[in-house]
């Protein structure tokens, strides 16, 4: 199609589940402006939120604790960062690790001596530990073997470190697991539903790792200064700037979008009607196209210093730069015409890859703050709101339910053993979710409910021997095995976005499509899989520190780089 | 005793479900249950596990006897709490206006229906319990309020005690979403009890398991 064929008065309407809701298309989402870690960012800026370091009780080993306050408008919370003597072979990213280089918890208000007394005999031991209903987030970090003993030693010499080096690593510390919701004690999630700071999903997640980075900071100029005495220096601050929160991520996340349709709805939803909010507009000025471009121009670069030894999300990359750069050749015709945002969308659809498909639907929300920020107050959704199944629906009326939303799994042929190859199952060992092999392993009696295109079509099947007119709440009297997909199908019916239309037990089932899915609503970039179960991603990488945070620079840190410094507000 | 968030009863009482061999359906509804009546300082996982400790592989066939209007209603044959409150809540909208359920257990659990109950039929929902000269036990749940008022003393366990639903449009409608509570209690023996159940859920390890992994590795490189 030329550009000149592209019709503008098309209809912007959002875009169908059918073709959103496929793995491979939200395992190429990217972050935007409605990511939850530029949401907090610009909360804080915008709120004039106080950020003081209090204790800072660290030995030159850096062995002790650490206390950052952040104070709102009505709540003050704290970090308490544990540091750590680890051994090297200590050191394990894996869910079973038990020492960890540093150890976080979250507080709501300003600890006591005997708070911190009693965090530090539970937090340094994780999932062993015990919260409180003070505590709203635990999590631990361990060092970037290959970068942290570098950038210190440099330090302490009164030199900075390599250049290459921090942008090939791009963190000095990564986290291992950040929980929140209740785990090990701490806080629940409805308790805190009603504060507006965090009210956005993710929230008190995403205060935890920001501050976090700022201790990492402190911590690895601590020990310079501690080894190098009056000629070590501080990091530079462009470099500092340029470091983000490494991030590793397994199958422990990927059920989260399964687990909570609702919730997944609203996310995906605020981005669609956040893109078609952007396709009507009528014309583009010249400072719009010109914010656009810019990002463009950040946010490929950024692509293509993404280091990965994936194959696959190597060469998805270099699609994607690619395809920007195609892009690039067309931008500045179609952005000159009427509805020039609808236009780069129709012509996305046509030439480029799903990756830049969708990288560029994020990138044409940020000239449009206005537009699209308060969909970011729809993203959420309340423990109270809990579903449940209408049994009044007529067996006719489930059918056709199935038949419009799953109609994606009725074309599977579920006797073939490669549609059935896996299954979602929790090990007794690590507690966590993991994806096994169903005809290898003796694990389909331990299976979880997260084959949902599989279930409906049982259920459909189980639904052809009953009357039109019978009621589900008779169906599920003697078939109470199908409770849960009835359940989820009523659900799916009223929020189109809240299932993904792909077979999450295929054989050739991606898992870490589930991850980046997730994780672009974080905000993360860099997403570098290790297999095909867990990627490594940056968090808060470009991000202000919070003593340098404030409303011009709050948004748009992520297109920021010391090989790109030019500021954006 | 010890004291938990919501979230972590919620995710003790599924897998203890679960592990008891109810549908998953089932277990997550009887979880919603637990959380739903713990914030309102009701004790929903003591209740799930009084039942679960008494009851917890005979519950198939009693449930499936159970029609409104057509109730078992024997001492030898009493109802789950479970099956029952998620039969009450998907026959919500044909329910007469006074039903006798019969002697169901643990009928604190069949509290959290009323909500569901009450939002679909836009009435209060009252259920009562317990002998007419002794301890009576009435909850009744408004379709626009959180909370759940209260006549008489809690008490989870019963026997041989017929439960009435009752819709009452002429009740007053409470709209006050009141005080909760984000934290709830469960009894050693009770933890144990999920503990053992929830087991049930879980895969062991296997070697191709363990080679395969879930997550991150040890990677020295980085």
């Amino acid at each position: 199609m030329s550009i000149e064929a592209l019709d503008p008065a098309t209809r912007c309407e959002l875009r169908s589940p059918r073709e959103l809701m496929r793995l491979e298309r939200l395992g190429s989402f990217h972050q935007s402006r409605l990511s939850f870690m530029r949401v907090l960012t610009r909360r804080l800026a915008r709120e004039a939120w106080r950020f003081t370091r209090g204790t800072f009780a660290l030995d030159a080993a850096g062995v002790g604790h650490a206390v950052y306050t952040v104070a709102g408008p009505k709540r003050s919370y704290s970090l308490v960062a544990f540091s750590h003597d680890l051994p090297d072979e200590k050191r394990s990213d894996r869910v079973i690790a038990d020492a960890w280089d540093a150890t976080f918890v979250l507080y709501d208000g300003i600890p006591s001596h005997s708070d911190i007394e009693r965090l530090q005999q539970e937090v340094p031991y994780q999932e062993a530990g015990r919260l409180s209903g003070s505590e709203l987030c635990l999590s631990r970090a361990n060092r970037s073997v290959r970068l942290w003993e570098h950038v210190v030693s440099r330090l302490a010499a009164g030199l900075q470190p390599d250049t290459e080096a921090l942008q090939s690593t791009g963190y000095l510390m990564r986290t291992t697991a950040v929980y929140g919701s209740g785990k090990f004690g701490a806080c629940d999630r409805a308790a805190l539903e009603q504060r507006p700071e965090f009210a956005e999903p993710f929230q008190v997640e995403m205060l935890s790792v920001y501050l976090i980075r700022a201790f990492v900071l402190d911590l690895v100029e601590h020990l310079a200064a501690a080894r190098g005495g009056a000629s070590a220096v501080r990091l530079h601050a462009e470099s500092a700037r340029d470091l983000g929160i490494g991030n590793s991520t397994g199958l422990g996340m990927a059920p989260f979008v399964l687990n909570h349709p609702e919730l997944f709805n609203h996310w995906v939803h605020a981005r669609e009607e956040a893109i078609r909010r952007v396709r009507t507009m009528p014309t583009a000025t010249r400072e719009e196209r010109s914010l656009f471009l810019d990002v463009l121009e950040h946010s490929r670069s950024l692509f293509a210093s993404w280091h990965t030894d994936h194959a696959q999300q190597s060469a998805r990359i270099e699609e994607l730069v690619a395809d920007l750069d195609a892009a690039g050749e067309v931008l500045p015709e179609l952005l000159q015409a009427a509805f020039p945002w609808n236009r780069l969308h129709l012509w996305t659809r046509e030439h480029l890859g799903i990756e830049a498909q969708e990288c560029l639907a994020s990138l044409m929300l940020e000239p449009y703050a206005e537009q699209v920020d308060d969909l970011c107050a729809e993203m959420a959704h309340t423990e109270d709101n809990r579903a449940c199944i209408r049994g009044n629906t007529t067996v006719a009326d489930m059918r056709h339910a199935i038949e419009s939303c799953y109609d994606w799994a009725l074309r599977i042929d579920w006797q073939q053993p490669a549609a059935l190859a896996r299954a979602w199952y929790v090990s007794q060992e690590k507690l966590e979710p993991r994806l096994g092999e169903r005809f290898e392993e003796p694990i389909e009696p331990f299976e979880q409910p997260l084959a949902p295109g599989r279930d409906a079509v049982a259920f459909y099947h189980e639904l052809s021997h009953w009357p039109d007119n019978a009621t589900l709440a008779e169906v599920l009297l003697e078939r109470a095995q199908f409770r849960h997909i009835a359940l989820r199908i009523q659900i799916v019916s009223e929020w189109p976005y809240a299932e993904i239309r792909d077979n999450t037990v295929a054989a050739d089932m991606q898992a870490i499509d589930l991850l980046r899915c997730k994780l672009s609503f974080f905000g993360a970039t860099h997403f570098d899989p290790r297999s095909d179960r867990w990627v490594r991603i940056r968090l808060f990488a470009g991000a202000p520190y919070p003593a340098d945070l404030s409303p011009t620079n709050a948004d748009r840190w992520v297109y920021q780089s010391s090989t790109n410094s030019t500021e954006h507000g | 005793m010890a004291n938990y968030s919501l979230g972590e009863l919620e995710y003790m009482a599924r897998n203890a479900v679960r592990g008891a061999g109810f549908h998953w359906g089932h277990a997550f509804e009887a979880a919603n249950a637990v959380r739903w009546l713990e914030a309102r300082s009701l004790p929903g996982g003591l209740a799930l596990a009084q039942y679960l400790s008494i009851n917890a592989e005979h519950t198939a066939s009693v449930a499936l006897s159970w029609r409104p209007g057509h109730l078992p209603g024997s001492a030898a044959n009493r109802l789950c709490p479970i099956l029952s409150a998620s039969a009450l809540v998907d026959h919500a909208k044909c329910l007469e206006t006074q039903t006798k359920l019969g002697d169901v257990n643990t009928p604190l659990l069949l509290v959290p229906a009323l909500h569901h109950i009450a939002r679909l039929r836009d009435t209060v929902a009252v259920v009562r319990w317990g002998h007419d000269a002794g301890d009576v036990c009435t909850f009744a749940v408004s379709p626009l309020s959180h909370q759940v008022q209260l006549n008489g003393n809690v008490f989870t366990q019963t026997q041989g005690q017929d439960c009435y639903l009752t819709l009452d449009s002429s009740l007053p409608h409470h709209t006050s979403s009141g005080t909760r509570v984000h934290r709830g209690e469960l009894k050693d023996w009770a933890l144990a009890l999920f503990t053992k159940l929830a087991t049930r859920t879980r895969a062991p390890a296997t070697k191709s398991s363990r080679a395969r992994g879930a997550g991150a590795t040890n990677d020295q490189e980085e």
